[in-house]
């Protein structure tokens, strides 16, 4: 019998992001991104889990700042990463919902990062590099990948076949939902990121993703992202829906703040 | 038919332009991208059995539960401990990025004088000339250890000092045990009981103190964070109260908060307006205790008059005391020391240089005892090389804040590499002793052992059960190596009752806040918060 198709996707609260990195740190960790070359800035350096610092941009004694972590948003509908990529690199999968970039087919001509609207995809500008005997802390589940591919957050897919694996070898069909765990919302020091499978409506995830202050990042484009994010605060939902536009602009621009 | 001029070149344009409507030369430049991409040259990740080992995060004094993840000798990832009693599931940044540490840019493997790389020997016989000859001391940045009590022995038995660094994150506790006359080291805080921390400057919510006892009432909503800082730092931004007042104006805050001023008078030393004082002050009582505390550096009056906020509360408490206390380095004479030996710990250490090149006479020498040449070893006369984060047994004792003690230990992971040596066996050759880390810790354990107090929490299978269900002290340091933390949450606590003591004059030596984090070097890996993205610029 065939394993009933998932759609695994999280949903992560706005209002407990610290901004503290610590999910970017256990990102790059899990997946063998490498630390930045000397040349890379937050241009051209590699992040598939990001988080940026927004703000309602009111004038400072009253300024309200989130930190919003971005990857890729898994786009259920009309990817665009995949309608564009020339060598069918990007694949959905229909079992899992996870979008997957195959760099052994990429060609390198980044058509897909311009065409994903969250800025999501990274370009390998050079080939990976470690400092000497750091080889011995990589991943072997991760294939490190190379200059002139594209990259992206796959729901750190190694872990979702260790579990699969798993469940495999004990005669089950279904994964236990706790073998699957990214490494970012491992690493999530207030469990603000909640993972799961959105089409088991009894999870979680499913019920936190129909919390009122839940929301999508530029929902008008139809791309139904599996990403959900959740605040109390409407200029957070607005700014995600508005894509970067401020709410309230005022004269004074927060420094670090990035569009999203 | 012959081929006329005219039929060729029609052929051959119709030709060319018609070939990139074929796959030909797409095909082509796909095959010439990939073979361009021969990849011999990336690195292939060592292969291995996979294996969990359950141990303690030793960077700072918070000493986290960690699952380190491992392929045959090599590990290659760290995750938290789910219901650690200590740090509740919880990790900072540094610690998912700590097994990469070893392999630091600035790791050293021989010992360093002056900069230029020495033979042990040479360095241990000049060493041990100084100390013999002058006045030792010895500073520990990690105080707390069975180590400690042996580096305090040593140094008393040469006629030296044992040495503890000044915390910036401890200031407010240092400040209530000048005034209570206790040793800071014995003080602790119980965030447990407090619904509002009032925090002047202090980054609470950023890795400070042990991070899970403060983020996880935090995330659950039963502790808010009012923020008393000029900067909307990470702190400020998230939160529920953000006083932005004029940078040196923080002591009006906390006037106006112990009733000293009147609400007119602080929002105009601040320009903070009144709506917003009285705002916070009403959400400050309503919510019932709080604990204020600083982020250090302030003058030592302000620092004084926010401790004085908690006189009366219940939040601060006495716990057991201190074996080994020491000396705060701040109140070591300047110019009194021959020879200062430092343990900086596994980050490369806080103490800002000048602060220790004051203590030393003309001629005197600091010796570093670490793994990296960062920080104060790379302006040290001698620097020795020292195992890095889980290269060697290391222990996790009470942190700073907590209530109630706890013990841990990191057993070694890794090995380590040619040529370093521990602090202690280090500091052992240069003054003769003898002292082993693990008998002391083994010492330690049995300590625990026939006390017969606490309980014990086992990593793997998250079970807790009573140290009178050991059989040995053997057993006990078993369970210890394998992953397990003690802890004594029946111990007696007090609570302090404090008066600031304005009469006070000493003087109080702050880190500056750009070290608040204890470290001189952080992971490779911290480039993605701080070159990569603008997280680590906020």
């Amino acid at each position: 019998m065939p394993r009933k198709p998932h759609k695994y996707g999280m949903v992560i609260d706005v209002d407990r992001c610290t901004g503290c990195g610590a999910c970017m740190i256990a990102c790059a960790a899990e997946n063998n991104v490498a630390p930045a070359p000397a040349r890379a800035t937050e241009r051209n350096g590699i992040t598939p889990m990001r988080v940026e610092r927004v703000s309602n941009r009111a004038p400072l004694a009253d300024r309200q700042v989130r930190f919003l972590p971005v990857l890729c948003m898994q786009c259920e509908h009309e990817t665009p990463c995949v309608s564009v990529c020339p060598q069918q690199a990007v694949e959905v999968d229909r079992e899992s919902g996870i979008v997957f970039q195959m760099p052994q087919r990429c060609l390198g001509c980044r058509y897909c990062m311009t065409a994903c609207p969250y800025h999501a995809r990274y370009f390998n500008w050079w080939d990976p590099s470690w400092p000497a005997g750091m080889e011995n802390t990589l991943n072997p589940g991760v294939a490190p990948r190379m200059r002139g591919v594209v990259e992206k957050c796959n729901f750190c897919h190694a872990r979702l076949q260790s579990a699969q694996d798993k469940a495999a070898a004990a005669g089950k069909q279904e994964i236990d939902p706790a073998d699957y765990v990214p490494a970012c919302v491992e690493a999530c020091p207030t469990s603000a990121i909640t993972f799961g499978d959105l089409a088991d409506a009894a999870s979680e995830v499913a019920r936190e993703s129909r919390d009122p202050g839940a929301f999508r990042l530029l929902p008008k484009l139809g791309t139904e992202p599996k990403v959900y994010y959740r605040s109390d605060l409407a200029w957070v939902r607005e700014l995600a829906e508005r894509g970067g536009a401020s709410p309230s602009a005022g004269p004074d621009a927060e420094p670090n703040e990035r569009k999203i | 038919m012959g081929l006329t001029r005219r039929d060729f070149l029609t052929l051959s344009i119709g030709a060319a332009a018609a070939v990139p409507l074929t796959p030909i030369p797409w095909k082509l430049l796909s095959d010439t991208s990939k073979w361009s991409q021969n990849w011999s040259w990336i690195l292939r990740p060592p292969r291995g059995e996979r294996a969990v080992r359950y141990s303690s995060c030793t960077l700072c004094p918070a000493g986290c539960g960690i699952e380190a993840r491992c392929v045959g000798r090599n590990l290659i990832g760290i995750a938290p401990v789910p219901s650690h009693p200590v740090s509740r599931g919880v990790l900072c940044p540094y610690a998912f990025g700590a097994h990469q540490l070893p392999y630091h840019a600035a790791r050293i493997t021989r010992p360093l004088r002056h900069g230029s790389p020495a033979s042990m020997d040479s360095v241990v016989a000049e060493i041990s000339g100084r100390v013999k000859a002058g006045t030792l001391a010895i500073l520990d940045e990690r105080p707390g250890r069975a180590v400690s009590a042996a580096y305090a022995a040593l140094a008393a038995a040469h006629g030296g000092l044992y040495i503890v660094a000044d915390r910036s994150e401890s200031t407010t506790l240092q400040h209530i045990a000048d005034g209570s006359g206790r040793n800071v080291a014995d003080l602790g805080l119980a965030l447990e009981n407090v619904r509002t921390l009032v925090s002047f400057g202090a980054p609470v919510l950023e890795s400070w103190a042990t991070p899970g006892r403060v983020l996880t009432p935090w995330k659950q909503k039963q502790l808010a964070i009012v923020q008393v800082e000029a900067d909307l730092s990470k702190t400020a931004a998230l939160a529920s109260k953000w006083l932005p007042v004029r940078a040196g104006s923080e002591a009006s805050i906390a006037s106006f908060l112990a009733g000293k001023i009147g609400i007119a008078e602080a929002a105009q030393a601040t320009g903070v307006p009144s709506d917003k004082l009285a705002d916070a002050m009403r959400f400050i009582h309503d919510r019932g205790p709080w604990l204020a505390v600083s982020g250090g550096g302030f003058a030592q009056a302000v620092e004084q008059s926010i401790a004085g906020l908690n006189a009366g509360s219940s939040a601060v408490v006495a716990r057991a005391a201190s074996p080994a206390p020491g000396t705060r380095l701040s109140q070591l004479p300047n110019g009194s020391v021959d020879v200062l030996l430092v343990d900086h710990g596994l980050l490369g250490g806080s103490v800002p240089y000048d602060s220790l090149r004051s203590k030393l006479r003309p001629d005197g020498i600091i010796v570093s005892l670490s793994p990296y040449r960062a920080g104060v070893a790379a302006l040290a006369n001698f620097v020795i090389p020292t195992p890095a984060f889980a290269e060697s047994l290391d222990e996790a004792p009470t942190p700073w804040d907590a209530v109630s003690p706890s013990y841990a230990l990191a057993p070694a992971i890794l090995d380590p590499p040619a040529g370093v040596t521990t602090a202690l066996e280090f500091i052992n050759r240069v003054t003769g002793a003898d002292a082993a880390p693990e008998a002391l810790i083994r010492a330690k354990v049995e300590g625990l052992y026939t006390a017969k107090r606490g309980d014990v929490f086992t990593f793997a299978d998250r079970t807790t059960k009573p140290v009178t269900e050991f059989k040995s002290s053997t057993d006990l340091y078993k369970a210890f190596t394998t992953g397990a933390c003690w802890i004594d949450q029946d111990a007696k606590v007090v609570a302090i009752n404090y008066h600031a003591d304005h009469s006070a004059t000493r003087p109080f030596v702050s880190e500056p806040r750009l070290l608040r984090s204890g470290c001189a070097i952080s992971p490779p890996l911290f480039t993605k918060l701080t070159q990569e993205s603008r997280l680590g610029r906020a």
